[in-house]
This record gives C-alpha cells, sequence and structure tokens, in this order.
C-alpha cells in the first residue's frame, strides 16, 4: 500500500524536486555523452576496456567535482519549492481562520472568495451555500423555541394565577401542585431545547465569584420558606474562566434547588467557590447511592432516593451546559453525610 | 395606589385584575401599547405592570416612550420569552423589575409592593414589615404603636433590609449606604449592628426576622403565622 502524504505543499515540492532531479540527469547524461564523443573523435585509442576505464573516470570527475553542486541544489529546489506553495497557500489559511470562528452563536460569518486560487473556489463556495443552509436551519429551530416557549407559558401563567385567586379548597391545592411540576417541566424542556438547539456563546470572562453570589442571593428566601439556610464560601482570589454567565447560573441553581430539596429542615446548603476554578455544593441529604453517581446526569434519570414530582431533567441539563464549558460535573459523598456536587471547569 | 396593567390576554388580565385589586390597589387595564401610553399621559400612576409581547407592538417601546419623557415611574415587566436576553434587555431600558411568566400572583403582589417602597416610590414614605413600621422621615420605627430605641444606624439599615422585604440585601451594600468613604469601618460593624438591632425586635415581639446568608448579607423576612 502506497503511503499517501496528505501536506499538498509537502507534495508539490517532493514533485518538484523530483522533476528537477529528472532534467538534470537528461542534462549530465546529454553532456557526458557529448565530451565522449569529442574525445573519441579525437584521439584513436581502440580498446574497448580503455575506452570503460576511461567513461568511469570521466564519470567520477564530474561527481567529484560537480556532484556536492547538485546535492546543494537539491536542497535549494525543496526549500524554495516549500516556500513558494505556502505562498500561494496562505489565502486559504485565511480562510480557515476564518472558517474557525463560525459556532452557533455566529452563523452570519461567510468566507471570502476573491482570495482563494481558483482550485479551492468551488470547495469554498460550496461551505458558503452549507452555512447558509444551516444559518436558516437555526434561525428557524431558534424561532420555534422562542414561540414554544411563549405558546406554552401564557396558558401555564393563566392557570398558575387562576388558583393561586381562587379561595383555597383542599382539592385545588392538589391541582396547584400538579401545575408548579408542569411549570417546572415545562421550563426544563425549554432549557433543553434551547441547549441542543442554538448552543451557548461561551466566549466571554465569568466571575465564579460573583455567579455563586447572584445565585445564592437569589435563591435564599426560597431556601428560607422552605425551613433550609444557604450559605456562600468564596473564592479568596479571583476565579474567573471563560463561559456564559447566565448558563454557569443556571447550573448553579439546578445544583442549589436540588440540594435543599434533599436535605433536612434546618440544616444549611453551602456553595463554595475555590480558586481552582471549582464550585461546590454541599448538602446534608441522604447522598447518591454508590451505583448512581454517573447515571444520575442522563436525561430523565430518576435515582433510587428521587422526589416525587422531579422530571429528571435537571441535572441533564447541568451536565449539558458543563460540556459546552468544557468543563463537568461530578457527585461525591459528603464526609459528614450527604453529597458534594461540583462543577469543575477547564482552566480559561 | 393606582396601577396601570399592560396585558393582551385577556383571561391573565381578569384574573390578575382581581388579584391586584383584592390586595388593595385600584387597577386599570388595556391591552395596547398605543392605550397604554394615552392613559400614562392623562393619568399619574404609582406603577406600571407591563407585558412585553402586545397586540400592536412590543412593551419594550412603552417603556421608551415612558422614559423619554422621564417619567420614573416603576415598572414591572412581565414576559413569556425566553429568559436570559430579554430579561437584559428590559432592564437596560429602564424596567425596575421582571417576572417571567407563569408566576405566582403572591409573587407579582410582592414585588408590586417592593417597587413602591423605593424612595421616591408611592409606599417610600411609611414602610411595613408584619407589625412593623418605619416612617423614613421622622426616622421612627413602631411595633404596633410603640416607639423603639435604636440608634442612628439601626434605623438606616432596617430601612434598608424593609425597602427589600423579603429578598437579600449583601452586606457590601449596607456598608456602602450606611459608612461614608472617611469613615473607619471595622469588618464585624454590619454583623454588631445586624445582631443588636435582631435582639431588639425579638425582645419587642416584632413578626418580621432578620435572617443571615453566610457569605453574602440579609435578608428580612415576615414571620409566618
Amino acid at each position: 500500500m502506497s503511503v499517501r502524504i496528505k501536506s499538498l505543499q509537502l507534495r508539490l515540492a517532493i514533485q518538484l524536486t523530483a522533476l528537477f532531479l529528472i532534467a538534470t540527469t537528461i542534462i549530465v547524461g546529454v553532456f557526458l555523452y557529448r565530451s565522449y564523443e569529442e574525445y573519441a573523435g579525437s584521439a584513436a585509442i581502440a580498446s574497448s576496456a580503455n575506452e570503460e576505464s576511461f567513461f568511469d573516470s570521466l564519470l567520477w570527475e564530474f561527481f567529484a567535482d560537480a556532484g556536492w553542486i547538485i546535492a546543494i541544489l537539491v536542497l535549494i529546489t525543496i526549500a524554495l519549492g516549500v516556500l513558494v506553495v505556502r505562498n500561494g497557500l496562505k489565502p486559504v489559511r485565511e480562510v480557515s481562520r476564518i472558517a474557525s470562528a463560525i459556532g452557533p452563536a455566529n452563523t452570519s460569518v461567510r468566507l471570502p472568495l476573491d482570495t482563494v486560487p481558483s482550485e479551492v473556489a468551488p470547495l469554498v463556495e460550496a461551505v458558503n451555500y452549507a452555512l447558509d443552509r444551516l444559518e436558516k436551519g437555526f434561525a428557524l429551530q431558534k424561532q420555534f423555541t422562542a414561540n414554544a416557549a411563549h405558546e406554552l407559558r401564557t396558558p401555564l401563567a393563566i392557570i398558575t394565577s387562576a388558583l393561586d385567586t381562587t379561595r383555597t379548597v383542599a382539592e385545588l391545592d392538589k391541582i396547584k401542585e400538579d401545575v408548579g411540576r408542569m411549570n417546572r417541566l415545562v421550563e426544563q424542556l425549554l432549557r433543553v431545547a434551547r441547549l441542543d438547539d442554538i448552543g451557548l456563546d461561551v466566549s466571554a470572562t465569568v466571575d465564579l465569584n460573583e455567579r455563586a453570589a447572584t445565585a445564592v442571593e437569589s435563591m435564599a428566601p426560597w431556601a428560607l420558606a422552605k425551613n433550609r439556610r444557604l450559605a456562600l464560601v468564596p473564592a479568596p482570589n479571583a476565579a474567573n474562566v471563560k463561559g456564559n454567565a447566565s448558563a454557569i447560573e443556571a447550573a448553579l441553581r439546578n445544583l442549589i434547588e436540588n440540594a435543599v430539596t434533599y436535605s433536612p429542615p434546618e440544616s444549611e446548603v453551602v456553595v463554595e467557590v475555590s480558586s481552582e476554578l471549582k464550585i461546590d455544593v454541599i448538602d446534608r441529604g441522604s447522598g447518591v447511592p454508590a451505583g448512581h453517581k454517573e447515571s444520575i446526569f442522563e436525561r430523565f434519570a430518576r435515582g433510587p432516593n428521587s422526589q416525587p414530582g422531579g422530571a429528571g431533567l435537571g441535572l441533564a441539563i447541568v451536565r449539558d451546559i458543563m460540556k459546552m464549558h468544557r468543563g463537568r460535573v461530578e457527585v461525591a459523598d459528603n464526609s459528614g453525610g450527604g453529597s458534594v456536587f461540583s462543577l469543575k471547569f477547564s482552566n480559561p | 395606589m393606582r396601577l396601570l396593567l399592560v396585558e393582551d390576554e385577556m383571561r391573565l388580565t381578569d384574573i390578575l385584575k382581581v388579584a391586584l385589586e383584592r390586595a388593595g390597589f385600584i387597577v386599570d387595564a388595556v391591552r395596547l401599547c398605543a392605550d397604554a401610553i394615552a392613559n400614562l399621559k392623562t393619568v399619574s400612576y404609582d406603577a406600571m405592570i407591563l407585558d412585553l409581547g402586545l397586540p400592536d407592538g412590543d412593551g419594550l417601546d412603552v417603556l421608551a416612550a415612558v422614559r423619554s419623557k422621564h417619567n420614573s415611574i416603576p415598572v414591572l415587566v412581565l414576559t413569556a420569552r425566553d429568559a436570559v436576553e430579554d430579561r437584559v434587555i428590559g432592564l437596560n431600558n429602564g424596567a425596575d423589575d421582571y417576572l417571567i411568566k407563569p408566576f405566582a400572583v403572591v409573587e407579582l403582589i410582592a414585588r408590586t409592593k417592593a417597587l413602591l417602597r423605593r424612595p421616591g416610590g408611592a409606599l417610600g414614605i411609611v414602610l411595613t414589615a408584619g407589625n412593623l413600621c418605619l416612617d423614613t422621615v421622622g426616622r421612627d420605627v413602631q411595633i404596633e404603636g410603640k416607639s423603639l430605641d435604636l440608634s442612628r444606624r439601626e434605623v438606616a439599615l432596617l430601612e434598608h433590609l424593609m425597602r427589600r422585604l423579603g429578598r437579600v440585601v449583601p452586606k457590601e451594600v449596607l456598608e456602602e449606604r450606611l459608612y461614608a468613604i472617611d469613615e473607619p469601618l471595622e469588618s464585624n460593624a454590619i454583623p454588631v449592628h445586624i445582631h443588636h438591632l435582631r435582639r431588639k425586635l425579638v425582645e419587642l415581639g416584632a413578626d418580621a426576622e432578620i435572617h443571615t446568608v453566610r457569605g453574602v448579607g440579609y435578608l428580612l423576612a415576615e414571620t409566618e403565622q
């Protein structure tokens, strides 16, 4: 099986060099032949043995005098070849650089056609058409999710408000709970759909201390109403990551919500940020059994201790958000009972 | 107190109107941007509750029109749209708060009252939390008619907590509001004041309580009966 060389640059340079070598060989051959003719014409040596040794010495002399020049020429040809081809492919590299900036959050970029070599132009053109179609698809999906959000939330808002303002009857409380569950499910499904559709712009600088403080601040009243306390232990130094602030906050809020739901009354849920770009959410709940530490992050997963009423989407959303940040979410046992859920970010 | 409710979903309007009226507000409801702007010209409302998606335009346009006339009426935005971006757009355009549909009606009423409790708001002069009353002009705090003996800083502290009743006030915000730049600030100054204030409130039977959110700040909540 022949070895295929992937680099166009190297391939062209090698071909150029081969051509050069063939040309040189022909030139040298012609030169030798003509020298021999000249010699044979002027001298009258007839011995075939002599003739052969003469030819050998001529060849030897040639290589001794000019052979090293050929080696140098070969090297120069390779170097020139690489340079020329490299220069010729510069526009292609430029196009690649532009293409690498295209992402779900940035679909309007098109590759420039006027600078690329004509051989590559059809490829670039085809990529641009593909991008057109993708952009339309993204826009449609986005629009669909936005419409779905509006259409689903509006009737839920009406039902929720209507139930809230109806004088309480025991039966109604159950329906209120059902509607509450429906609200959560719709919110989570919409979030999953959003993450699936459009991806996330994760290019901003996010201060983990600040995000954690905002999340704790906004959820503390809810936790207090459920008779649990929230606490924050910020990192002593700045803990900044490249990411999407509202997604990181959403992930953290999901973890806090779980922690509060699963921890005993009067207990404290601690959110701890560390300078190693990690946020821990520490609870005193019943913990996650050993066999479920991976599977609880699957969509629609229900652990053995799951509270009724959840859809099993919260942790899957957290996992998706962390994946998009090239980080991960993990759960470990809290040494004093309960669990520690960690959001771990890779270095910015 | 008179509110303008701008919402195009008639069912929701009916329900919210009843609930807000039950909470003691007088409510004018309209369903178009144009009507909202016309009403704002003729009536002096204490606050506006504004839905974003309206039949004849975007609620944010109403907001922009209001703010361009230097009208500082508190505005609470309602939205069923996708959370993140809209939130930011709304607040940049001069909304004071937002709620995402669906929401609990008690939350809507609580947020509306919080807006009115801001300095300059209709409820901004005498603040209440449970049986606790704070006169922001007379700097006097009473529980069921009896005045409390509080220091100047304690009153200021309580005022900030009452203005954001039920929500966390970060410790840094309190430090910033209570101490001038050139005043020496001990790191435990706020916790010490909170400690005294908390004790006095308990002693005198206030049915509002100061909770600590360790690492973030403090929160005043009405005690559940």
